[in-house]
Order: structure tokens, then C-alpha cells, then sequence
């Protein structure tokens, strides 16, 4: 079957909007008809090279479509079932998916940088014959997709495909890493810097958690706008100022928590220096793989933690669903991240906006 | 009253067996007199200047003796009680006190640096009448000390002081890195870098834990020796071997649940990134000098690995030292074997030269 993706030829080059033929599924695996796919912020990472991927590959990685086919051995869902494409296809047999940690499936990590499904072949070729990878297995700026079974997690009919998409990467990564990274009880404190898509859904499961004091860190004031209607608390433009010092005054001493939700250096040790004794700094974001972290050992004293969150260490079966049931109770806020509803062929238009900081979330829909 | 100590008088100096003159006990403050004191590696931090502290100086803060006479307002021992020094005076009123975190109580890190009682004075002079503080608050390398009343911890009329008194820092910094800060559960698997008193004191609490894999990393071959006896499972002597790649291996290729550094060193402690398995959380119980950093790579933040401090063992003094004390009388924790000798207080040059060249476990000062 033939399928309009937009494909990664060359790293920091524009995506090529092209027709691919796709294979059908093969065993485990379903095809799905995306409806919508947010832009996330690691497609940009991986089309400008700071994250590896194979070339030429489709990105896209935070979908929700409509199965329309499943291979051999599928059970757990049929043509006409609502999915979200989850990062990771809980195989239940590996180390951690035993130990109930999922989100760091060996099966997944065997083939995040290849593009290629798990069996390691690809179901996208171009007009030339080439065979062209799909990122993270899932590949969601193309029509359709074939995807591991796995993968695909059932939701709600009701719920909006179009907005809940979100739910497939940043909404996960960023609610999940308040809700399941961090035991974070009511009343405590947490900043959050970065508020794009997974920083303001990091705030809104602070919100969630009960935290009584959300400090929102981003330079562009219409995402402090946007955090401040989201849940934060505080927002501070950190543009000329010493930020660590900032959220320590309004924290009356350190935050419980410290969320890092632009994966860069310096934004990582600042994260370092904000909570109180006994606090954590979770790093979020993502940083180009070669980075390498300077934390000074003053932290050490005070028993200080900093970990990453892969995922929101989330479990997706239990997860995905759930945040759905949280979007149709009105407490999780997803309309409000949208900024932008574009049309495929606009892509690299979306990605030079995100690489002026404009916007929180633009989402392709599909015909 | 007269109390023979060891002075110290400026850093890299040798110490000074003098005879000062010591105060009595004001409000809130007990009179101990000193039993035994181990001779910890922080003594020689502070005697060679990675660790601060006012001159001249009695050092020593892993003491245990008999109380002698108590100030006003003391109601927590009485004269012929047999306390273990704790690090933390508890004072209850700072907010991690009120968080049940006695070990960062916001005194302890005033005692450490300043030196005098909790009321900014010391109670030592000498015959010239000049002042001379005494390290903690406790200062045991002398024949009687004074500390605030929080410090002192009761502990059962048959304890054997002379061997206990290891529990008064080492032991309590080191077991309770390993069951409070760590909290590790019977099956995890454990490194420990470095196997001075602090590190024997993990690999024991490790062992008290469950831990089936506990690898012990150190240079010298007496102290291996030492771990495997009180509980290690592997040794790796890290000058003839990549000790991270031999734990992976010995992990199976994973890497351990938990790597405690206990050397101060700032390049181990980044070594202990490396020695992690996914979620696996390095513990950072040595001191390092406060304007150092750790360099650590960013990729293991996918696999959400996490980093921490481990401050006095997370330890609540007044439930632990007890437990400690319990857990030495059942024969669980082994503490003879970590003494490696007992000297007199004027040998105290001589052991402090050895533990400059690595030499021996522990050595307690017999009064």
C-alpha cells in the first residue's frame, strides 16, 4: 500500500514530503492509520543530529491513530480499535520488563538507533527501492505505519485522537516524571525548567500530585503565560538573572523537586543547585550523548539526589490509559499545549518555529 | 579539671600531647569521660586541610565513654551512663530535625566547621589560657570531652565500649549508607570503592541487607582480605584491573544495583557512574574537598541512573546507634575485626602517618 510520509534523507537537512510503499504486518505487528502526530522536540534532536538515528527514516514519534490491520499472533486488538503509539513494546520477557520497568524494554534499546522494526527489517521503501527506517519504531509523520504490536496501546473511543496524541511521547515523558519518576507528596515544592511540551506536562502533573508550589523557568514569555494557566504557581523569565538563586528565595531554601526539561548542560547543573537538602533534580530532558556533566560535590553534603527520567518511567498499559481518563476529566490540559494544527507537507516550517523557541506543540492531522 | 590531649596546631603539623584546662559542662551540655576513640579518616581530612577547621584544635569525633557530670537541663543521661558521641547534636527545632533527618541537622554542619558548643564557645584552654576548640563539638582525641547533651547517645550498660566506640561515626556513616540512604533489599547486587573503616562499614551493612553480589574495590591486598571477611562476595584491586568493566562482568554485563564510594576521591566517585546497572543509584559517602566536581557523562541518564549523597548514614542517632550497637552484641556486625590496633594517645603521629600510606582499617585510642 502506498503512504505520504515526510522522510529524513540527510541529518540537518529539511524533511522530504514523499509517497512510500509499506508492507503489511508481519507477525506481531500492527498496521495503523495515524489520524494526528505532535512534533516533539527529540525529532528535532534526531533530524539536526544531537540524537543518532539511521538514514533516510521517517520521524515522528507521538501518534494516535486507527488500527486498520493486524498481523499473525496479534490479540489484544482488532481493525477499528483506537491506539496511541507508545516508545516501547513491553515485551514482558526482558530483565526489566520483569522487574516491571517497561520503559527500558531491552527489546526497544536493541533497535532505538537502527529505525528498523524489532525483527531488525525495515516496511517503508521509496520510489528508488530503497528501504527507509521509521524512527523509535512507530514512525508517525507518514499516514500509516506498521508498528509492533506492543507498541499500540488501546484507549478510550471517545477520547479525541487528535489531542491525545500527545500522550504518545512529551505528555508521558513529562506527567509521568512527576507522577512515577518522583514521589512527590502534596504540599511540596518543584521548578521546572523549560516549558515546551514535556515542561508544561511536567507542571501539570505537579498540579496533579498536589504540589503547592510549581516555579516555571522559560526565557519566551508566551510559554510563562501558558505555564502560569497550566498550574504553575510562579513563572520566572531567567534572561539576566541568577536563576538558582531566584527559585532558592522563592522557595524559602530549595525546592523538593527540580525538573531539567531542555536537556542542556548548563540548565542541568543549574537543576543541580536548586533543591533543598534531601531534594532531587530530575533530568528530563535529553542531552546530546557525548555530554559530560560537572556537579560539584557540595550537594553530596546534603544528601542531594539527581537522577534522569526515562519515559516519565512509565508503564505504558497502565499509564497511557490513564492520562486519557485524566484529559477527559478536564484535569490534564492538552488543547491548551496545542499551538499549532498543520498539514504534513508544512513540517519543516513547524521545525524552524520550534528552533526559535516559538509555540508549545504543533500537531500534523492526517486526512 | 586538667584532661590530657592531643593538639593540633596548624595543618600538616604534627599533634601535641598537652595537658589543657577543661571547663565544666554548661546548660544543655554533658561531661564525658573518654573510653576509646577510633581515629576516622575525616580526622585526617582535617589535619591535612581538605577539611577545614579553627586552630589550635582537639580532633577526634568517633568517641565512647562515661558520662561524668551533666550541665543544666539535662534530662537524657545521668553520670555513669555509657554513651557513643553521635556527629548530630539533634537539636529538634531546625526543620530537618522536625523532618526526622537528624543527620543534616542544621547544627552538625556548625560543629563540624566551627568547632566550639552549640553556643559558639569552646570549653577547652590552654595553660596559657588561649582557647582551643574541639572538632564536632566532641573532640575525643582528649581524655575527657565536652558535647552537647543531643550528641551523647545512651547506649546499655553492658556494651564494650572499646570496640563500640567505631559506631560513634564510621560504622554508623557507612552501615547506614547501606540500609537507610541505599535501603538495600535482600537479592541486590552491591560494589563498594574503597575498604577503610567507612567501607568495611557498607559491605557489612550490604551483607546485613541481603546482598548476594557485594564486590569490593581496593588497592591493597590486606584490606581485600578484610572485605571478603566481613561479608564480600568479590574483590577487584583497581590498579590491576578496569574495576567498572570487571563489575559488569561480574554483573553479568548489567552492572550493580548500587555503588557506594567511601574514598573522598572525586575521580571514584565518577567511577561508580559507570559501575550502575539502569535505575541502579550511585551513593556518595566519602567527603570530598567542597570546590571539587564530578564529571559524569549524560547517557546514563536514559537509563535513568541516579546519583546521591549519603550523609552520617541517613541516620537517626537515637534509633541507630543502638541498633548498631544490638546488631554488634548478635554478631552480625563485626567490629573486632575492623580495630587493626590499639595504641596509646601519644602514638597518635604514628597512626595518622599510617593511614596516610593506606595502611590498616581503623585504630582505637585506649584511655
Amino acid at each position: 500500500m502506498k503512504t505520504k510520509a515526510a522522510v529524513l534523507y540527510e541529518v540537518g537537512e529539511p524533511l522530504v514530503i514523499e509517497e512510500l510503499e509499506l508492507d503489511a504486518p508481519k507477525e506481531n505487528e500492527v498496521l495503523v492509520k495515524y489520524v494526528a502526530s505532535g512534533i516533539c522536540h527529540s525529532d528535532y534532536s534526531f533530524r539536526y543530529g544531537v540524537l543518532p538515528t539511521s538514514v533516510p527514516s521517517v520521524l515522528g514519534h507521538e501518534g494516535a491513530g486507527i488500527i486498520e490491520e493486524v498481523g499473525p499472533g496479534v490479540t489484544h486488538l482488532k481493525p477499528g480499535d483506537h491506539v496511541i503509539a507508545s516508545l516501547t513494546p513491553a515485551c514482558g520477557k526482558c530483565v526489566f520488563c520483569l522487574e516491571s520497568k517497561p520503559f527500558l524494554c531491552v527489546e526497544m534499546s536493541a533497535v532505538i538507533w537502527e529505525g528498523s522494526l524489532l525483527d531488525g527489517s525495515k516496511r517503508f521503501t521509496n520510489s528508488k527501492g530503497e528501504k527507509v527506517g521509521q524512527l523509535v519504531c512507530v514512525g508517525t509523520f507518514s499516514e500509516r505505519a506498521v508498528i509492533p504490536a506492543g507498541m499500540a496501546v488501546k484507549v478510550d473511543d471517545k477520547a479525541p485522537l487528535e489531542t491525545i496524541c500527545l500522550i504518545g511521547c512529551g505528555v508521558t515523558t513529562g506527567v509521568g516524571a512527576a507522577l512515577n519518576t518522583v514521589d512527590m507528596k502534596e504540599g511540596d515544592s518543584c521548578a521546572v525548567i523549560g516549558c515546551g511540551g514535556v515542561g508544561l506536562s511536567i507542571i501539570q502533573g505537579a498540579r496533579i500530585a498536589g504540589a503547592g508550589m510549581i516555579i516555571a523557568i522559560d526565557p519566551v514569555e508566551e510559554k510563562r503565560e501558558l505555564a502560569l494557566k497550566l498550574g504553575a504557581t510562579h513563572a520566572v523569565d531567567p534572561t539576566d538573572i541568577n536563576i538558582v538563586k531566584e527559585v532558592r528565595n522563592i522557595s524559602r531554601g530549595g525546592v523538593h523537586f527540580a525538573f531539567e526539561a531542555l536537556g542542556l548542560k548548563s540548565t542541568i547543573e543549574q537543576a543541580w543547585s536548586m533543591p533543598r537538602a534531601t531534594g532531587t533534580a530530575v533530568i528530563v530532558g535529553v542531552p546530546s550523548m557525548d555530554t559530560e556533566l560537572d556537579l560539584s560535590v557540595l550537594g553530596f553534603f546534603g544528601e542531594k539526589h539527581f537522577k534522569g527520567s526515562a519515559y516519565g518511567t512509565s508503564i505504558p498499559s497502565r499509564d497511557v490509559p490513564r492520562f486519557v481518563d485524566y484529559y477527559m476529566k478536564g484535569e490534564l490540559k492538552l488543547d491548551e499545549m496545542i499551538t499549532k494544527r498543520i498539514k504534513l507537507e508544512d513540517i519543516n516550517t513547524a521545525f524552524d518555529e520550534m528552533g526559535r523557541g516559538e509555540g508549545a506543540r504543533s500537531v500534523i492531522m492526517y486526512d | 579539671m586538667k584532661i590530657k590531649a592531643a593538639v593540633l596546631r596548624g595543618v600538616d603539623q604534627p599533634f601535641e600531647i598537652e595537658e589543657l584546662e577543661l571547663a565544666p559542662p554548661k546548660e544543655g551540655e554533658v561531661l564525658v569521660k573518654t573510653v576509646a576513640s577510633g581515629i576516622c579518616h575525616s580526622d585526617y581530612s582535617v589535619a591535612h586541610g581538605i577539611l577545614r577547621s579553627p586552630f589550635p584544635v582537639v580532633l577526634g569525633h568517633e568517641g565512647a565513654g562515661i558520662v561524668e557530670e551533666v550541665g543544666p537541663g539535662v534530662t537524657n543521661v545521668k553520670p555513669g551512663d555509657k554513651i557513643i558521641a553521635s556527629l548530630t547534636p539533634s537539636c529538634g527545632e531546625c526543620r530537618m530535625c522536625k523532618e526526622s533527618k537528624e543527620y543534616l541537622c542544621s547544627q552538625m554542619g556548625k560543629l563540624l566547621t566551627d568547632c566550639t558548643q552549640l553556643d559558639g564557645t569552646t570549653r577547652h584552654k590552654t595553660a596559657s589560657g588561649e582557647d582551643v576548640f574541639a572538632l564536632c563539638g566532641v573532640g575525643s582525641f582528649g581524655e575527657y570531652m565536652i558535647m552537647p547533651a543531643g550528641s551523647a547517645i545512651k547506649v546499655p550498660d553492658d556494651t564494650p565500649l572499646e570496640t563500640t566506640c567505631l559506631i560513634g561515626c564510621g560504622v554508623t556513616t557507612g552501615t547506614g549508607a547501606a540500609l537507610n540512604t541505599a535501603n538495600v533489599q535482600p537479592g541486590e547486587s552491591t560494589a563498594v570503592i574503597g575498604c577503610g573503616g567507612v567501607g568495611l562499614s557498607i559491605i557489612q551493612g550490604c551483607r546485613i541487607a541481603g546482598s548476594p553480589i557485594i564486590i569490593a574495590v581496593d588497592p591493597m591486598e590486606e584490606k581485600r582480605k578484610l572485605a571478603m571477611d566481613m561479608g564480600a562476595t568479590h574483590t577487584i584491586n583497581p590498579f590491576e584491573e578496569d574495576a567498572e568493566a570487571k563489575v559488569k562482568e561480574i554483573t553479568g554485563g548489567l552492572g550493580v544495583h548500587y555503588a557506594f564510594e567511601a574514598l573522598g576521591r572525586v575521580e571514584t566517585m565518577s567511577q561508580t557512574w559507570g559501575m550502575i546497572r539502569p535505575t541502579g543509584r550511585c551513593i556518595i559517602v566519602g567527603v570530598a574537598a567542597l570546590d571539587q566536581s564530578v564529571k559524569i557523562p549524560a547517557a546514563g541518564l536514559l537509563a535513568e541512573f541516579e546519583i546521591q549523597g549519603s550523609c552520617y548514614g541517613s541516620s537517626s542517632p537515637k534509633k541507630d546507634i543502638p541498633m548498631f550497637v544490638e546488631l554488634y552484641k548478635s554478631g552480625e556486625l563485626m567490629l573486632d575485626e575492623m580495630i587493626t590496633q590499639r595504641i596509646d594517645l601519644k602514638e597518635i603521629n604514628r597512626a595518622f602517618e599510617e593511614m596516610g600510606r593506606g595502611e590498616g582499617a581503623r585504630s582505637v585510642i585506649m584511655y
